[in-house]
């Protein structure tokens, strides 16, 4: 971090301790704190408590908890990797963010990579579409904040509390362990979060899915200070430890080694100056993984990240609420791909040889130029994002949002990580290395309105520009995971499209609703890898590895589709008993014709969730289609079937309580290939497992 | 760094309190492989004209071995200097890997190879699964010496491979694109299949693809050649490697690394680059420093290596 950062930093928030003198306090409406079921509502933004989703959850991922939500869908391919993806949206087109902070890894990049993040270290995940997700950046597929201890604007409660839990699987052998504590005063308050995963190969119509297998661990702690009434800080640190197979179809075992440290201070501000809810936030953050094949590091990817954010809320009339956030975030990535030479980065060999040579010599004698050197050069990103988001009521029927998204980004290129032989020759491309300065600018429009007491509609329509990550951009060479030729295009244009959303919510009375989920977006510069395919419409394969050739495209397309929500709640005697069934369809075409790789197909899931006295069950049956809209040389997938039940007992005892719980999954034992994970071929998903869990409570 | 080598006491003092004033890169990694991971199966003597300090290296174990450390050896180097050979000598028993360190100014177009010619012919010996390298002295090539009418064979057909060689060395040399000159190259050897078709237990012989003829430039780029029409030509791009971009035939080397690829060492940057074929085209798969696993200090000039499907047995003389 240099110094003029620091002083940045320090002076920011000197000057916000400094001004926020203690304040008589109204009524003051938290919004992070809130927690609204997206099954009772219709809203821009929906928040669920971790341990909520957990329950639900088949697995240990962020797209493991989220998939129960309509049009949410986990490109998940084991227990280690499952990124979100949402209303058919995948990669960079999800933020998923730290508060209101992206995530610093690279899942995004690349959906075998995993989430940095562990969903058990947080305790609240909000899903934020339309103008709500502006104020993060400008994502189709909106964004996944999720909030943790240190994003609640609120001491623990006072005393001691503890939550520990084990469980353990019988396909992977193994389980997880987690322990989240708190201790707090009126003042000062220590929290700790951590989580252990374990799991073995597990397994698929009873085979071992080799390199299936994951051990992670988080530890997230926070520490927190009420200076006053209107002031409190939190401090954080985390660290994550991640080590997972990759079950590609190599015979050699390939995995990740991934790593990281995350730093942060978050203040949180009630009011000052008539600003509301401030919340400023520092982060600074290493992430780094390295990618092995039979224990020889080829791959090594380092990112480091330092964000600064402040968010606040401001009443500009009786009837009109502001909410702003600006933020400056610098990401630097390395990147090393050199068989065996990646322990640690390094700086390519110069000498009076011609720079570029090789990759020039492929470009004239195949008119690509391929490159069997590190897969990008080193980059750093610099940007300002201002998210600003206002709404008007009309009186208690009506709610007009209107938001925008500026961002302004500056990209350095730094080539010295490149072995001089496959620099980008300047007769291939002259500006390949050169900086450039981008801006992309987002507007969305809402309209909340309650025709009755039954019916209430959501309307949102957003135009929405995001640039091309810089992976997009400079990316060419082989990517082990995926066993991939990725061909980056350095002359890509951003990515706009027009977001149409509209959400109906019909109440049937108390107890029975209906939602009716419907979204049309439309690509004006849809970024997506593509397989290459030669003059006759064969694939094409890089001639170092005989490997596929992914190439990065931007061309017109529209994603569109539907979810259904059915709720139903009733009471018989002690029992209570919530129905639910969900329907998803979606299809993703390009305007060339054919269709958008990866897309989830269509699916439906039926849940009875059954209450009485300490006993909560609950029972799903997912249905999954074959895969029908499928892209020009993508593999089909067959359809499946998901049964799952869980069943938790809860002994009571003062203020301890002890839960013992049953998960099955997949009991019927189908096989089930994932269509939006890049390993759908060669990694079903796991088969017929019992998880069995004990949860104790303070 | 795994969480679970901390204790949980240490998240306060050290987790939180470090701060964000780390910045940069900061991670290390205690599982971290040290393995060298050279191709296995090669035995590779590494020589250092200038100093000529010599070493033999197994990709198997791991080791080197000075050989210069015993100077009752026939092969000990020590104030001496020389050029190595690998002579893949052809006789009843099949091929015999040798290693012939011939003098440094040594040139078989001046004549036939004598006991003058060379410093020491060596071969590999295998007891307990463990190879030792054995040399015979020129002397006991000299005729006048009473040298066996074996040994003076040998010679005859160490001359006839030395003349081989420089034919290919021609042949390579003019296949080049102009203004690129020859400074090392490797030719794989044409492979017959015997392939056994299954129900008419056939036995059908066929030649595979055109034997690659790798050839390394004195600008540091390689070429791969191979015999088309009666004619040696390009099959692929020409591509560099890391941190060469000059060559010397005396400070260079190839050598065999497996069917589909090769080794290339370059005094200049004291690496050796595996150059394979495991798609269409050969390209650098990886490169080892020199350095990593030999003694610091050491600056060969040349190596060459046996493998291990050279391991037949071998005429003594």
């Amino acid at each position: 971090m240099t110094t003029t950062k620091r002083s940045l930093i320090t002076l920011s928030l000197t000057a916000t301790l400094a001004l926020a003198n203690p304040i008589e306090l109204g009524t003051v409406n938290v919004v992070e704190n809130q927690v609204s079921n997206s099954n009772e509502d219709v809203a821009y933004s929906t928040t669920n408590s971790v341990e909520e989703l957990a329950k639900n959850s088949l697995g240990e991922t962020l797209g493991d908890y989220l998939s129960s939500e309509l049009g949410v869908d986990s490109a998940t391919y084991g227990a280690a990797v499952g990124r979100p993806t949402v209303r058919g949206m995948e990669g960079y087109r999800v933020g998923i963010a730290q508060g209101g902070i992206m995530l610093n890894d690279l899942s995004a990049m690349s959906q075998d990579h995993a989430v940095g993040l562990n969903a058990k270290v947080v305790e609240r995940i909000e899903l934020a579409k339309g103008p709500a997700s502006l104020l993060y950046g400008s994502y189709s597929g909106g964004v996944i904040r999720t909030l943790g201890e240190e994003h609640i604007a609120k001491l623990p409660k006072e005393g001691a509390s503890l939550d520990l839990s084990l469980s353990t699987n019988s396909d992977t052998g193994k389980g997880t362990k987690h322990f989240k504590g708190s201790y707090a005063t009126k003042a000062l308050a220590l929290y700790l979060n951590y989580f252990n995963h374990e799991a073995d190969n597990y397994s698929s119509d009873g085979i071992e899915v080799p390199a299936s297998d994951t051990s992670s661990e988080q530890l997230h702690g926070v520490l927190e200070w009420q200076i006053n009434p209107n002031v409190l800080l939190k401090f954080y640190g985390d660290r994550m430890d991640k080590e997972y197979g990759i079950p590609n179809r190599t015979t050699e075992r390939t995995d990740i080694l991934m790593e990281q440290e995350r730093y942060g201070l978050v203040l949180h501000t009630k009011n000052l100056w008539g600003f509301k809810n401030i919340i400023t936030e520092i982060q600074q953050s290493d992430y780094r993984h390295y990618e092995r094949e039979d224990g020889r590091y080829d791959g090594l990817f380092d990112q480091v990240q330092l964000s600064l954010s402040t968010k606040f809320d401001f009443n500009l009339g009786e009837n009109t609420q502001a909410k702003f956030r600006l933020e400056w975030i610098e990401n630097e990535l390395k990147v090393c791909h050199e068989h065996g030479a990646c322990e640690k980065l390094s700086l390519g060999a110069r000498t009076n040889a011609i720079n570029g040579l090789s990759l020039l010599n492929y470009y004239n004698a195949t008119g690509i130029a391929y490159s069997h050197g590190h897969p990008m050069p080193d980059t750093k990103e610099q940007k300002l994002l201002l998210g600003a988001n206002l709404k008007h009521y009309y009186g208690d029927s009506d709610e007009f949002s209107l938001a925008t998204n500026a961002v302004l980004r500056k990209l350095t290129i730094d080539s010295s990580n490149m072995q001089e032989t496959w620099l980008m020759h300047p007769s291939v491309d002259s500006d390949y290395y050169d900086e450039e300065s981008k801006s992309a600018l987002s507007f969305s429009l809402g309209w909340w309105h309650e025709w009755s007491d039954a019916l209430t509609t959501q309307l949102s329509i957003s135009y929405l520009e995001r640039l091309p990550s810089s992976q997009e951009l400079l990316w060419n060479g082989f990517h082990h995971a995926t066993e991939s030729y990725i061909l980056g295009n350095r002359d890509l244009d951003k990515e706009q499209s027009i977001n149409l959303d509209l959400d109906i919510l019909y109440k049937h009375n108390d107890a029975f609703s209906s939602k009716l989920s419907l979204y049309y977006y439309d690509f004006k510069n849809y970024i997506y890898q593509s397989p290459k395919v030669d003059a006759s419409g064969t694939p094409m394969l890089d001639p170092f590895h005989l490997s596929p050739i992914w190439e990065m495209r931007g061309v017109g397309a529209a994603i569109y589709g539907l979810g259904i929500e059915e709720s139903y709640k009733t009471q018989i005697g002690e029992h209570q008993l919530n129905f639910l069934a969900q329907l998803n369809v979606l299809k993703g075409e390009l305007d060339e014709g054919g269709y958008i790789p990866r897309m989830a197909p269509y699916n439906a899931t039926f849940s009875l969730e059954h209450k009485v006295g300490n006993w909560n069950n609950l029972i799903s049956y997912k249905w999954v289609d074959e895969s029908r809209n499928e892209a020009v040389n993508e593999s089909h997938t067959e359809g499946y079937q998901l049964l799952n039940l869980s069943s938790s007992y809860t002994y009571k005892l003062n203020k301890r309580s002890v839960e013992f719980w049953l998960k099955g999954t997949n009991l019927t034992d189908d096989i089930a290939k994932n269509h939006i994970s890049f390993l759908k071929d060669s990694a079903p998903l796991q088969g017929r497992a019992v998880t069995f869990g004990v949860k104790y409570q303070y | 760094m795994k969480i679970q080598t901390t204790t949980m006491a240490l998240l306060l003092s050290g987790v939180l309190l470090v701060g964000c004033g780390g910045g940069g890169s900061s991670s290390n990694n205690d599982n971290m492989m040290t393995d060298i991971n050279l191709p296995d199966g090669l035995t590779m003597i590494f020589f250092d004209n200038v100093s000529s300090k010599q070493y033999l290296y197994n990709t198997d174990s791991e080791k080197y071995e000075d050989m210069n450390a015993d100077e009752t050896q026939n092969y000990d180097m020590t104030g001496k200097h020389g050029k190595l050979f690998l002579w893949n000598h052809e006789s009843a028993t099949g091929i015999d890997q040798k290693i012939v360190m011939l003098n440094e100014d040594f040139d078989i177009n001046e004549g036939n190879i004598t006991h003058t010619g060379f410093q020491y012919l060596g071969h590999f010996h295998e007891e307990n699964n463990e190879k030792h390298f054995a040399a015979h002295s020129p002397s006991e090539f000299d005729p006048d010496n009473n040298a066996s009418a074996q040994k003076l064979a040998a010679l005859t057909a160490l001359s006839s491979t030395l003349l081989e060689q420089e034919e290919i060395k021609t042949e390579i040399a003019e296949a080049l694109p102009s203004g690129e000159s020859l400074c090392n190259y490797f030719v794989f050897e044409h492979e017959e299949h015997e392939e056994e078709h299954e129900g008419n237990e056939t036995e059908e012989h066929h030649e595979e693809e055109t034997a690659a003829h790798i050839a390394l430039t004195t600008t540091g780029s390689v070429y791969v050649l191979a015999e088309q029409n009666g004619t040696l030509q390009s099959t692929q791009a020409a591509f560099a490697l890391e941190g060469v971009s000059s060559c010397e035939s005396d400070k260079s080397a190839i050598i065999k690394a497996s069917d589909h690829g090769v080794i290339i060492f370059s005094a200049v940057s004291q690496k050796l680059y595996l150059v394979d074929n495991h798609g269409i085209d050969f390209h650098q798969h990886s490169s080892w420093d020199i350095a990593k696993f030999l003694p610091a200090g050491f600056t060969p000039t040349t190596l060459t290596a046996i493998t291990e499907e050279g391991d037949h047995d071998h005429d003594h003389y």
